[in-house]
């Protein structure tokens, strides 16, 4: 059975832009970032 | 009904949330969430955003969807209103079992703050439990 315990972490200012600024790798996959909202939730529903 | 937001909508997401997606050959191979502080996370900050819900399918693992998501998602938080410097966060919660997780956290230079317990209602929340 799964524990239903989580680690809390938290960044912020210098570490999150420096996460931010990293390179990703977009050969193989493209990222794509959407306002979440009932046309998102109609289109992942119909996929 | 474009752009309309039910009330649970809010319960769960808060005020602002994004959906992050990796597609690969046409195929949905990872989603991911960014949202706000909702009743489900009471300890989140008013100008935190949270990312989680992440799922990676099995066959493809092991190639950086993951972290390329989180990167996606501090580029959005941080050019987003809700960003404020020297306030804002991004909180991440990660199952204390999931060590390939855990380490891609400290790795990139998240900070543990403490622990989160899921409680069991039909709609969890997730509360402190401990506070480092």
């Amino acid at each position: 059975m799964r524990k239903n315990i989580y680690n809390y972490f938290t960044c912020h200012d210098e570490i999150l832009r420096e996460i931010a600024l990293r390179k990703i790798e977009t050969e193989a996959f493209s990222i794509e970032v959407q306002k979440l909202g009932w046309w998102v939730l109609s289109h992942s529903i119909g996929n | 009904m474009v752009g309309a937001q039910p009330l649970y909508w809010k319960l769960i997401y808060g005020e602002e949330a994004y959906y992050i997606t990796a597609i690969s050959n046409g195929k949905i191979v990872h989603r991911s969430t960014l949202f706000s502080r909702n009743p489900r996370h009471p300890f989140m900050g008013p100008w935190d955003m949270q990312f989680g819900g992440a799922f990676t399918s099995p066959k493809a693992r092991r190639k950086g969807i993951f972290m390329a998501a989180l990167v996606s998602a501090a580029n959005k938080f941080i050019a987003s209103k809700r960003y404020k410097i020297d306030q804002s966060r991004l909180i991440l919660l990660v199952r204390s079992e999931n060590q390939i997780t855990n380490k891609i956290a400290k790795d990139l230079g998240f900070i543990l703050k403490g622990q989160v317990v899921k409680s069991k209602f039909f709609l969890p929340a997730y509360n402190l439990s401990m506070d480092l």
